[in-house]
């Protein structure tokens, strides 16, 4: 085990310094505006920092570096997907746009401008579960990460973690998103300079040769071609390519992002800037995840999850290791932040002050933020601790995600670009594109008894293309149906002149 | 098996740009982010100096 007390000295220094830092944004904060989307202040080069940083959890890098190391080079097309998504999010400012122009400060507010408020509410309660479901397996990430880079048990990583989320939890219940953005910029910069340096060392650690020997070996030719490989091929692609389009466009922790932007256009250039680095974001703890393949083959299911963080482990050496380690707790620290402010803030104000009948005070819809942003910590770590991983954690995430997106990119897409666009066809479009994702949720768990007619609705890359589908289905035969019963609400004033 | 290199190499190129791209924009976005910083944190002193001018007057 390298981890040292110079490891530990600089987790704590940097824990410290986050902890400050993060309280102290807490002054800046008078309302509510200023605690959901920092009071619209946030320019290009904080916004693209901290847009990174939100999507780059210690959760990312775990489930990029087991893609690696179970598809070996050809799981780096995800990388180039992804940057194909954000930057097309980017250059256009789809959904983006329209949003910051609305001047919403959570998606689901748009539903009500455009529809009614009962949309808002199931687009809110919809949000909100694919969130919290999604979320749900990152602790537990992070906790395999923290065990097996540290060398320590797993029960000594479940209060760490919860050390971890009482931390992130009190700077985000009190700070909101000025903290969350200043407690970002701080976590990006060490994370960067702990990627760097681990990469380095995985370079120093194995040569080219042996790295493409073990993919070989493990893989043949489908750890070379993406096209080719069982997990991945067209249907995967093409999931993915939707899945990230929609993701860059609705989910919610990133486009919070653009809402905080000081205008439309900063929003847009936060996305193209921010986008150059997704590539990165996945390709480079993939390449670790090859790399742990060339030391510790053959480990399969939750096991292949310990590989990289196992490598990394063996070849960071002390001090290098610290900066590692407290660069993924901020990653993760980051992630958290953002997710719990973006779902807490969700279900308050999209759910609950509104099933209130807008009786609600902006400070007790406040206080009802902070109080969910600790009842979601408290869900992580019950979750964390008692789900059973999935195989593939990264089509977990996709496809628990898509419960929101798919219906969400048409109720939106549809919604700000085509006039037609009314009430029935949101509601179809949220429901229909929530049912696949679901239905492979529940079946996925008992895959053995289905009859095997049925077992390809257990395939994720099905379920998560066919969603996007069905939402646009039912958003299109929904609202063309009952274009007399329900005439749609134009919204182009307000595009043009912002509300 | 015999070990395929050229794929390997192009991977491995792919890599590289995407490591440049990723290292490249996080620098300039962590310069940035500072200057911005530092400017709403400037914004929010002058404001509260403010503030309390108004208060004492």
């Amino acid at each position: 085990m390298n981890f040292s007390w110079i490891d530990w000295l600089i987790i704590v220094v940097y824990l410290g310094a986050t902890i400050s830092v993060g309280l102290y944004a807490k002054k800046f904060v008078s309302d509510l505006s200023g605690y959901l989307v920092a009071g619209r202040r946030i320019r290009v080069g904080l916004g693209t920092s901290t847009l990174i940083a939100t999507e780059l959890g210690t959760v990312t890098i775990m489930y990029m570096a087991q893609n690696g190391y179970q598809n070996g080079f050809a799981a780096m097309v995800f990388g180039i997907i992804i940057l194909i998504a954000y930057m097309l999010v980017g250059r256009t400012g789809f959904i983006i746009e329209g949003l910051r122009k609305l001047r919403v400060m959570t998606i689901p507010e748009f539903y009500e401008i455009r529809y009614s408020r009962p949309v808002r509410i199931i687009g809110g309660l919809l949000l909100f579960l694919g969130g919290t479901l999604n979320m749900g397996i990152f602790l537990k990430l992070d906790g395999v990460f923290l065990s097996h880079a540290m060398g320590f048990g797993d029960s000594a990583v479940a209060v760490i973690m919860v050390i971890m989320l009482i931390v992130v939890g009190l700077y985000t219940m009190f700070g909101g998103m000025l903290s969350v953005i200043f407690t970002d910029y701080m976590q990006f910069a060490v994370m960067t300079l702990g990627m760097l340096l681990t990469t380095i060392f995985a370079f120093r650690a194995v040569s080219l040769h042996q790295v493409a020997q073990a993919v070989t070996t493990s893989l043949g030719s489908s750890g070379f071609n993406p096209f080719t490989n069982g997990n991945l091929g067209w249907s995967f692609i093409f999931w993915m390519l939707l899945s990230n389009f929609a993701a860059a466009s609705l989910w919610a922790p990133g486009v919070a992002r653009a809402l905080s932007a000081e205008s439309p256009k900063t929003g847009k250039r936060v996305y193209t800037i921010s986008s150059l680095t997704f590539a990165g974001r996945a390709i480079i703890p993939m390449f670790w995840g090859v790399v742990a393949l060339s030391l510790y083959p053959g480990l399969t299911g939750e096991d292949s999850m310990s590989a990289m963080p196992r490598m990394l482990g063996a070849i960071l050496p002390t001090g290098v290791l610290g900066i590692l380690i407290a660069g993924m707790l901020a990653a993760s620290m980051s992630t958290y932040s953002s997710y719990l402010l973006a779902w807490a803030s969700v279900i308050t104000r999209d759910v609950i002050a509104l099933l209130f009948g807008g009786r609600l005070s902006e400070k007790t819809i406040m206080n009802i933020t902070r109080v969910w942003v600790a009842l979601i910590g408290v869900y992580l770590v019950l979750f964390g601790l008692l789900y059973t991983m999935p195989d593939i954690a990264l089509k977990y995430v996709y496809i628990t995600g898509n419960i929101y997106t798919a219906g969400a990119l048409s109720a939106i897409g549809f919604g700000l670009y085509w006039r037609k666009a009314n009430n029935v066809g949101a509601y179809a479009a949220l429901i229909t594109g929530a049912i696949a994702p679901i239905a492979f949720l529940l079946l996925s768990g008992i895959k053995s008894s289905l009859p095997p007619s049925l077992i390809w609705l257990t395939n994720p890359n099905f379920s998560g293309f066919a969603s996007f589908a069905l939402g646009a289905a039912g958003m299109i035969v929904g609202s063309l149906l009952t274009q007399k019963s329900n005439p749609p609400i134009d919204i182009t004033h307000l595009l043009k002149e912002g509300r | 098996m015999e070990t395929v290199m050229t794929p390997t190499y192009i991977w491995i190129g792919i890599f590289i740009v995407s490591g440049v791209l990723f290292w490249g924009t996080a620098v300039w976005a962590i310069y940035r982010g500072f200057i911005d910083i530092m400017d709403i944190v400037t914004q929010e002193k002058e404001k509260a100096n403010r503030k309390k001018q108004n208060t004492s007057a």
